[in-house]
């Protein structure tokens, strides 16, 4: 397992190919339902992105907590690739539905303020043709806020670690249509072939 | 041979019924009584107890079995403070009924499909009656009923008799009750020499559990201490609709059995999958030495006993799989009831026929409702989300993996082979808290 800290960039703790990064905002106060209303539309739109879009952004999973008796909030989230192209390509599911929830932070003015100077929210939309290149130019101001509310585990471990996400579903879509084979009745003579002998072995379970 | 006893285990106390095997051959009834009134109710307790023997006199030789339980409705019923019941785990007061969703009793198996009075409120005391041949039974039977005589405030609402068929074996053809648990402390040995013993807080309330802790009791103490949970359920066996089923996927008769077995998990014998995985073995079926004298270990991929056969759902053993098993070990008992389908019939007669299936352990949701859901219902923990127990499980057109070589079977499109006809939670008090019960002035 390696263990990267760096606060000025913001990772968080590896265990092989995933990353972790765990963030700790101030709830507003009174905002408690608003917030967890908000944090259960933003794990709805990650649910309905293509399965593909999110490998694009990285995430493995994400999940926010409110605690402290509504005071504080968590958010983490688990992700492959390097942290600045990971956090380009998230922001790019829509700037929008990062703000819904962030608005209910005390950080949320913070995060307003860089939206406004950065040509405001129309900007990020996905209408903006250039939007792509418009988050790599700006992203810096909301990577320093969520950098500000960082604090890297101290110690992290995933049992996956060896496989990205790609590699699960390359295993999967091979693992549907070995089946497919395996259905068929011809399959134990086809796999008598002595370079299928691996693909044999596996059929038996 | 017997193990040493726990002194601390209150083995006078506790009912024999609970933690001792079946008679075996067995003929017996199961009773529901409703209590209309409780001072009756009351006396009824007091009429009983004379006749149930704690674990520490239950002689292994002597063939009779009775036992008491008590429903949440029962409990009211009979005038137990609001203060005690309310000291009951959730899901005994809600009953099994209410719980129907979460234990996977939907379709044909949910409670508005029941025998009557099975998941209402009128279940309040059971009576499990079980001798080693008919014409004992029927004098236990009586015994229990003279009880019960001249006591206008309790009513009988249900009765099923059940009784070991010519053969030995449950509806579907198989040995059944071979796997048993040695309890820690109580002189029973169980079935399975590699498994070391259970915490007696597993089936016994009151003392310390696989989790190192001694869960929470009913109260007050001489109520809960020595007392269990039992969960039984009327299971209705679709024997004709299994042997089609194994009929229709199979090219002879060998075939057929060969199939059955790796649904179960053992041989009709009896005689494990782990131990004789290409065919029956009758001498091993037959000997209660070897019979369960095995683990999965040495089989991780299923190909002497699928991973996801019913044995092996029921107690997973030393395999690998979501979940510590230790955690979520049942003492099980299956009596038959119903007339047996004469072997060849492969035509339904519409006869009622299943196994009267109970659950003793001190722990409702853990043990019983824990295995429904997650083992029984579910096949995530064996890496297969997409199966259920074959046997048991409610399939709904689902399949069923037999690692095999060259290439595995997979099955598609099984049937309910079973249907949940009805049950509820019981409460089986130690011999104390039953006197308190009778006791009550409330």
């Amino acid at each position: 397992m390696t263990t990267t800290t760096n606060v000025k960039s913001g990772l968080g703790l590896s265990d092989g190919v995933v990353s972790e990064l765990a963030t700790y905002w101030n709830v507003l106060p009174g905002h408690e339902d608003e917030l967890r209303a908000a944090t259960e539309r933003f794990a709805d739109t990650l649910r309905q992105v293509p399965v593909e879009k999110n490998i694009h952004t990285g995430l493995r999973d994400q999940r926010h907590v409110i605690f402290d008796n509504g005071q504080r909030l968590m958010w983490a989230t688990t992700f492959e690739n390097e942290w600045d192209p990971y956090f380009d390509d998230f922001v790019l599911i829509g700037i929008d539905h990062f703000l819904d929830w962030m608005q209910h932070t005390t950080q949320g003015a913070a995060v307003s303020e860089w939206v406004e100077s950065s040509g405001g929210v129309e900007k990020f939309s996905q209408e903006n043709p250039d939007v792509q290149a418009h988050v790599q130019r700006t992203v810096g101001g909301l990577k320093k806020i969520v950098q500000s509310v960082q604090s890297p585990a101290t110690g992290y471990f995933n049992n996956l670690n060896a496989w990205t996400m790609p590699q699960i579903l390359k295993a999967q879509r091979l693992q549907e249509a070995f089946q497919q084979v395996l259905d068929d009745p011809g399959a134990a003579e086809a796999l008598q072939h002595p370079a299928l002998k691996p693909l044999l072995e596996q059929a038996a379970d | 041979m017997t193990m040493d006893t726990d002194t601390s285990l209150e083995l006078g106390d506790i009912q024999a019924a609970a933690l001792m095997p079946r008679p075996n051959p067995y003929a017996g009834a199961y009773l529901a009584l409703r209590i209309d009134d409780r001072r009756a109710g009351r006396e009824l307790l007091r009429r009983l107890i004379p006749l149930l023997e704690p674990v520490a006199s239950f002689d292994p030789g002597r063939p009779v079995s009775l036992g008491v339980g008590l429903s949440y409705a029962g409990l009211q019923a009979i005038g137990v403070p609001a203060a005690s019941l309310a000291s009951f785990p959730a899901e005994f007061q809600q009953g099994m009924a209410a719980r129907a969703a979460y234990l996977g009793d939907v379709g044909e198996s949910a409670p508005q499909n029941w025998e009557k009075p099975l998941g209402s409120n009128d279940v309040h005391l059971m009576v499990a009656a079980l001798a080693r041949d008919t014409s004992l039974m029927e004098t236990l039977v009586m015994l229990a009923q003279d009880a019960i005589r001249d006591l206008p405030g309790v009513t009988p609402v249900w009765r099923l008799d059940v009784h070991v068929p010519p053969d030995g074996r449950e509806q579907f053809g198989f040995k059944d009750s071979i796997s048993q648990p040695t309890v820690e402390g109580t002189g029973i040995l169980g079935s399975n020499p590699h498994e070391a013993p259970l915490k007696a807080g597993e089936f016994v309330l009151g003392y310390q559990d696989e989790t190192g802790d001694v869960a929470p009791i009913p109260q007050p103490d001489v109520l809960g201490r020595n007392g269990t949970y039992v969960a039984f359920r009327k299971l209705h066996q679709r024997v004709a609709a299994f042997r089609q089923y194994l009929h229709r996927n199979a090219a002879d008769e060998a075939e057929a059995e060969w199939l059955a077995g790796k649904f179960v998990g053992r041989w009709p014998s009896g005689a494990p999958l782990a131990l004789a995985p290409d065919k029956d073995d009758p001498d091993l079926g037959a000997d209660p030495a070897r019979n369960n004298a095995f683990m999965y270990g040495d089989d991780p991929r299923g190909l002497k006993c699928p991973v996801g056969a019913h044995a092996r759902r029921m107690n997973a053993r030393d395999a690998v799989i979501t979940g510590q098993v230790r955690l979520h070990r049942m003492i099980r008992r299956g009596t038959n009831y119903g007339p047996s389908l004469p072997p060849g019939v492969l035509d339904d007669d519409g006869a009622d026929r299943g196994l009267m299936f109970a659950f003793v352990g001190a722990h409702l949701d853990r043990q019983f409702e824990f295995v429904q859901r997650q083992w029984v219902n579910d096949g995530k923990f064996i890496g297969a989300p997409a199966e259920r127990d074959p046997l048991i499980g409610m399939q709904d057109g689902g399949e069923f993996t037999i690692p095999s070589r060259p290439i595995r079977r997979r099955l598609r499109g099984l049937p309910d082979f079973v249907v949940n006809r009805g049950g509820e939670y019981c409460f089986m008090p130690g011999l104390r808290a039953l006197r308190w019960l009778a006791e009550l002035d409330t």
